[in-house]
């Protein structure tokens, strides 16, 4: 459902082109695949949550089972789905919320709130010029997770 | 006690002031007298008399060179007296500011003017540039007289033009041409339409005849022949005179300076352009004439932005659309850039990309011209640096990844296998 109201990319060109053409505003990727519990739990907060945070935020899916995407699932290291990426005026955008990877969210989030309190720091401190923010949401609602050194 | 009973008396003093209303600064004060020698008070003053006394420049100008109004015009003309705060209309006068004139010279004025300097400062030697003199006035009537008696004398078709409503909506470059009359050639009008006939005003009816002999020329004659172009085209256009070269019947009737020339040019776009089409006028034309009479809103044509075939509707709609795009984004542009911190995160890479797209959008250069190999800048996980420096580390590694499937693909070439007997027995029929 979420999956057909956001736009869902599948090719290089298309994320390419939605990093460069967002200016101003926080763009929300995620990377998974439809068929995936967590997933879907995620889209539709993101979803619901897509027209709150149109202002300033915006929220697209990318299909880590595409052919092209895969180079991306490469630079951005995605080893969990899903995976959340944020950008702002094509910079990346980082957020230290206690876990061992501080370049992207991995899992879903407990409610809508805390995605919009997530996206809304990130927007915060991009608009004063920070690359890291820190995650404004209590340890206890951060999913985690252990990533094994280069995959080894 | 003394001291605090003159405390108590320059309180009382205070509370006993009133309030009053200065229409100079347009401000209630309870300053009293003081309140004249205050700057803000003298600034506002200077600029309230010099507006005034702007508006009075023109009526000045037609103190000295009386000219008749049409009724046409005598609406739009009137004058706000700020001394005496009262408005003077035009209705009914026969000549050009006529009623304020007479408001200027009459006693109540003086007075009001008077009060008004001893009230809000602003020095009483100036009372008489506010006003007009008794002897100025003396002047204007007589010169009014005489261009009443010359009009009576003159041709009926003067008047009949005169009666008419002339259709010159510019009225302010009326008054620009009359300035530059004074200023640029000594022309002395004794005629009642020298100032009423201009170059927009002449209609384009081709039924009466006007000559002008009552407007001569104070010889001024440096490049007069040339400078001079007829001021009321239609008038010369219907002139009998055959044999007579234009230059020479403007030199000896009308004349004005190029300028005004190039004024009715710029103005005029139809009826007066293709009424210049004759055969006397040698002029070099400046400003574009039609070759053939364009339909025009009095011949009941469509205005031209409503005037589109299929094709330019196409493009009408096309470009409507561009400029809406364009509009909006260079609204959002400006209020955005107003509006966010300069030093937000891809500020400068915002700004650049912004104006790609919007060439992008007009079509300057191809949309989506990035390389298929672009990648964002990105933080790795494992990356220690600057973000740069990952994307070349990930170049580096999909390098490697590629090279060593290449490689590794290389070494396995599967070949068929072939005996040593069959590879010995084909060797031999080669070399033979």
């Amino acid at each position: 459902m979420s999956g057909i109201l956001l736009p869902t990319l599948s090719k290089k060109k298309e994320v390419d082109s939605i990093i460069r053409d967002t200016l101003d505003k926080l763009l929300v990727l995620r990377f998974g695949r439809p068929s995936d519990p967590i997933c879907l739990q995620l889209d539709d907060i993101l979803f619901k949550t897509s027209h709150e945070v149109s202002k300033f935020a915006a929220i697209a899916l990318v299909d880590i089972d595409s052919e092209e995407i895969q180079v991306y699932v490469k630079y951005f290291d995605i080893s969990l789905i899903p995976s959340t990426i944020f950008f702002f005026n094509a910079h990346h955008m980082k957020m230290d919320s206690g876990t061992a990877d501080h370049t992207k969210w991995v899992g879903s989030f407990h409610r809508k709130q805390d995605f919009i309190d997530v996206v809304e720091a990130i927007y915060r401190g991009a608009m004063k010029g920070k690359l890291i923010v820190s995650c404004p949401l209590p340890p206890e609602r951060i999913p985690k997770f252990q990533l094994l050194f280069k995959n080894l | 006690m003394e001291k605090e009973k003159k405390k108590k008396q320059k309180q009382k003093q205070k509370q006993k002031r009133q309030f009053e209303f200065c229409k100079v600064c347009k401000l209630n004060h309870d300053q009293g007298r003081g309140h004249i020698y205050f700057p803000n008070h003298k600034k506002s003053l200077s600029s309230f008399l010099s507006r005034f006394l702007s508006n009075l420049s023109e009526l000045r100008s037609f103190l000295k060179n009386p000219s008749s109004l049409t009724p046409h015009h005598a609406l739009q003309n009137g004058l706000w007296c700020v001394f005496c705060d009262s408005n003077i209309s035009e209705l009914h006068s026969s000549f050009a500011c006529e009623n304020s004139i007479k408001h200027l010279a009459g006693a109540e004025h003086l007075n009001n003017v008077r009060e008004f300097l001893r009230k809000y400062g602003g020095g009483m030697d100036r009372v008489d540039s506010f006003r007009v003199s008794e002897s100025d006035l003396d002047k204007w009537e007589k010169n009014c007289k005489s261009l009443k008696n010359a009009a009576s004398s003159s041709s009926e078709g003067s008047f009949v033009h005169l009666s008419r409503p002339s259709k010159d909506i510019h009225y302010k470059l009326n008054s620009v041409t009359t300035d530059r009359f004074e200023k640029t050639s000594n022309f002395s009008f004794k005629s009642s339409f020298s100032n009423s006939v201009m170059p927009l005003q002449c209609n384009t009816n081709e039924s009466y005849q006007v000559s002008h002999p009552e407007v001569t020329r104070v010889a001024n004659s440096a490049a007069v022949p040339y400078d001079a172009v007829p001021l009321s085209m239609s008038t010369h256009r219907n002139m009998d005179v055959p044999g007579m070269s234009t230059i020479e019947s403007a030199a000896g009737h009308h004349t004005v300076c190029m300028e005004s020339q190039h004024a009715c040019f710029s103005n005029s776009r139809g009826s007066t352009a293709t009424s210049f089409h004759n055969d006397s006028w040698s002029f070099t034309q400046i400003g574009r004439l039609p070759e053939e009479p364009i339909a025009n809103v009095y011949s009941g044509a469509p205005p031209p932005w409503l005037e589109m075939g299929e094709e330019s509707g196409i493009n009408l709609g096309a470009t409507k659309d561009l400029h809406m795009n364009d509009v909006v984004s260079h609204s959002d542009q400006s209020h955005k850039s107003r509006k966010l911190n300069p030093k937000r995160v891809g500020a400068a890479w915002a700004e650049k990309r912004r104006i790609e797209l919007e060439r992008e959008k007009r079509g300057e250069i191809a949309a989506n011209n990035c390389d298929d190999s672009w990648l964002p800048n990105f933080g790795r996980v494992w990356q220690a640096g600057t973000r740069k420096e990952s994307r070349k580390e990930f170049e580096m590694e999909k390098q490697r990844l590629f090279n060593i499937e290449n490689t590794s693909e290389a070494s396995i070439v599967i070949q068929p296998y072939k005996s040593k007997k069959a590879v010995s027995s084909t060797t031999p029929k080669i070399l033979l």
